[in-house]
């Protein structure tokens, strides 16, 4: 297909920034309004792409009885796709969205709408925006301004969502995390995470979470969605409409993340570019493939966008093109050595309370020990893997993980010690086995080098052992309503050095 | 004073070799495809003495000197021809949970828990060939070729059932592994021992074609492919493999 007449340039525009008089907003809610009515047969409708991203019969909160559903070969072909866990998570939903988009477009278009219509985004992360975690109020507003029902509003998500109070906590939004992650690529067994995940096949279910899909994006996801919401869930999250303008501002920060530092690169690897084709069907219901190598510019012929704000919030832009050797180097990841984990006869179950683990550490016995004897200028990175969480329903709470907390201290007065959250999105939907999941649970590895090195500077890093603590993690929100939790389950924890 | 120095530096080959921990596992799977190759074209005469080995060796039902023909019975093949045929066919198929059981040890412990991981997986295998050659040793079938369409339709139909579909995603899987002691033996068998019943039941079918070929090496070849490319797409078009299959048995009721 041939997009964009490379004349003038769509702009994706801030949600938040929108002025009263334009309607962009209400051009996206009139859409999918028009969406609403095609039949789930329909490529077009709204249920059939949100079942892209993925589907589950039995918990479709859609469903009507008797309704006819696409035939089984097209529901294998093109449902359930989201990549997650995986370094084509950034691509795959740049091309989702990208054909989503169009899908509106032509429908604006035949309404009487701007032909440049472009998917606003939501930036929950701006610091000069007080109420950047609030959702923007048209998606919350009963009424569209023309007196017509608002299809952007959805009564699914988490308490206070739609009465214009702030959504989760800043930790949730914070994208400096990601934004500083120096390669693309994780390791896809742990022990080093990117921005962008780990090298895998293209797999709905994935390995390791990357930078910035643990931070903001599943964190973002279980906040709006709180414990029950659409948001929260693999399957129902794209059929509230704030996922596509949350997953907007994901595509956004990879943009951010490439012009924020020469040295950040994407994977130019044949396995990561070419080998993978992702199915779509574009506005006319017509089937289109598309690989990785076709999304990485916005601003090319095919893609023909850019967003409102493309500044890179940590100001650390360097020369615009990279050096081919650096791109290379950028490439090539620290083999990471684990040195200790936790005994798999040690139950980690996470419930409305703190709790802790310890494990023994040993001494690099691998590459580990090579960096500090070769090269001692190269500064030791320490991860902290947490291996195979799984639940048996949708959990109640994320966590935040904290590192060596001292003893009788509450673990909030040191954030100093945090190494990172576990975000409750997608995990039951990782421990079920299905046809897409091996039901094994979600993986989050966290850099933690910075909180090393700090207790290491205190004479507070005990080199034989270390704790962790587990710390539920809420929203003010969430802190008067959480009344009962289902328990996350842990079957492993362990450090990596690298 | 003269050191000698290996043409690959340490500094190159030792940190590939870390990167590829299981490079010695496919040392081991190389080394049996070359078995199987070297004993197929070794027996070459036998097979063209009989009107059904066009397509790959009769041994325990033809006497001959060679190996494996040396020992007869369902346990001897069970146990002599099964675990090379699980080291040149499956064991590739297993990079990814190498790497992660390698990646999830301690370092000093990467190599023997790789192994032990390999000693799970190939156990239910080895059971599962033992029940398919008792069957074929107490139903008497000289010949197991008029089956070998069979067994192509039956893979090609298991190819889309939702059962396979649901182990082929099962055999990705990762567990928990306990950093030391023989609770970490213990975990990484088990992990193998899982992985191996998810295969098992994902390729159950493709591996009595196999048989029923007389582990011919086109047959191994065929098997080993779809293996491969279903593993490789994750999420493979089944029916186009499922339609190659067909497109298989075909040819070999023709022939046979």
């Amino acid at each position: 297909m041939t997009e964009g007449d490379g004349l003038t340039m769509r702009t994706r525009k801030d949600a938040w920034k929108i002025p009263a008089t334009d309607q962009t907003l209400v051009w996206y809610a009139k859409a999918i309004a028009e969406m609403k009515k095609r039949p789930i047969t329909d490529p077009t409708s709204w249920r059939y792409q949100a079942a892209v991203h993925d589907y589950v019969s039995g918990d479709d909160p859609l469903a009507t009885h008797g309704e006819a559903l696409p035939t089984p070969s097209d529901q294998q072909t093109f449902w359930a796709r989201c990549q997650h866990g995986s370094w084509f998570f950034l691509p795959w939903h740049r091309a989702y969205l990208f054909y989503f988009e169009h899908i509106l477009r032509q429908i604006i278009q035949k309404l009487g709408g701007p032909s440049d219509w472009a998917l606003p985004y939501w930036n929950y992360s701006d610091p000069s925006n007080s109420s950047a975690r609030c959702l923007p109020p048209l998606f919350w507003a009963p009424k569209l301004p023309d007196g017509t029902a608002n299809p952007l509003l959805v009564s699914e998500r988490v308490n206070g969502a739609n009465s214009g109070h702030q959504i989760g906590t800043p930790a949730d939004a914070e994208n400096s995390t990601c934004l500083g992650k120096p390669l693309f690529i994780n390791n896809s067994t742990g022990g080093a995470t990117g921005f962008g995940g780990g090298r895998t096949g293209f797999s709905h279910a994935g390995g390791v979470t990357g930078g910035c899909e643990a931070v903001p994006h599943n964190t973002m996801h279980g906040a709006v969605g709180g414990p029950t919401g659409w948001m929260s869930a693999f399957n129902t999250a794209p059929l509230d409409p704030i996922f596509w303008l949350h997953h907007a501002n994901l595509d956004r920060l990879w943009v951010v993340w490439l012009k924020g530092n020469s040295k950040h690169v994407n994977p130019t690897m044949a396995a990561w570019l070419t080998a993978v084709r992702f199915g779509f069907h574009d506005a006319g219901g017509s089937v289109v493939s598309i690989t990785p190598s076709q999304v990485l510019d916005t601003r090319d012929a095919l893609l023909d966008y850019m967003y409102e704000d493309e500044s890179d919030p940590l100001h650390t832009a360097g020369p615009a093109v990279a050096p081919l050797a650096a791109r290379t180097t950028m490439e090539i990841q620290r083999i990471p050595e684990m040195v200790g984990a936790t005994d798999t006869q040690q139950a980690i179950t996470l419930g409305q309370e703190s709790s802790s683990v310890q494990f023994a550490l040993q001494a690099p016995t691998g590459p580990a020990l090579t960096l500090d004897a070769a090269d001692s200028t190269v500064p030791r990175e320490v991860h902290l893997n947490i291996e195979n969480i799984t639940a048996t329903g949708r959990p109640i709470e994320s966590y935040e993980v904290y590192v060596n907390v001292p003893d009788g201290d509450t673990p909030e007065n040191h954030p100093e010690l945090m190494a990172g959250l576990i975000p409750r999105f997608g995990i039951f939907e990782a421990s079920r086995p299905t046809l897409e999941h091996a039901g094994d649970g979600l993986n989050y590895a966290f850099d933690i080098t910075a909180v090393v090195a700090g207790l290491q500077k205190l004479g507070k890093w005990d080199p034989s052992n270390i704790r962790i603590t587990f710390v539920p993690h809420r929203s003010e929100a969430e802190r008067t309503a959480a009344t009962s939790t289902l328990p996350i389950r842990i079957g492993r924890v362990s450090l990596y050095f690298a | 004073m003269i050191t000698w120095r290996f043409p690959l530096s340490s500094r190159i080959l030792r940190p590939l070799l870390w990167r590829c921990p299981e490079w010695w596992v496919l040392v081991l799977s190389a080394a049996a495809w070359i078995f199987f190759v070297v004993d197929g074209f070794w027996y070459r005469p036998f097979e063209e003495a009989n009107s059904h080995m066009w397509m790959g060796r009769m041994y325990h039902t033809v006497p001959s000197p060679g190996i494996l023909h040396a020992l007869d019975g369902a346990v001897s093949a069970a146990i002599l021809h099964w675990p090379v045929m699980i080291a040149a066919m499956m064991f590739p198929l297993l990079v990814g949970q190498l790497r992660v059981v390698a990646a999830r040890s301690l370092w000093s412990r990467r190599n023997r828990a790789m192994a032990f991981f390999l000693s799970g997986y190939t156990l239910p295998w080895l059971l599962y060939g033992l029940a398919v050659e008792v069957c074929r040793q107490t139903t008497a079938l000289s010949s197991f070729s008029p089956l070998l369409p069979l067994c192509l339709l039956s893979a090609a139909a298991w190819q889309l059932s939702p059962l396979k579909r649901r182990s082929l995603v099962s055999c990705h899987l990762t567990m928990p592994l306990a950093p030391s002691g023989w609770r970490s033996d213990f975990d990484c068998c088990r992990y193998g021992v899982r992985i191996a019943m998810s295969c098992s039941l994902s390729c159950w079918v493709l591996m009595l074609t196999c048989v029923a070929a007389y582990h011919a090496l086109w047959a191994m070849l065929v098997v080993t492919a779809v293996a491969w490319l279903e593993r490789l797409l994750r999420r493979p078009r089944q029916i186009w493999i499922a339609t190659a299959l067909v497109g298989v048995a075909l040819c070999a009721a023709r022939t046979a």
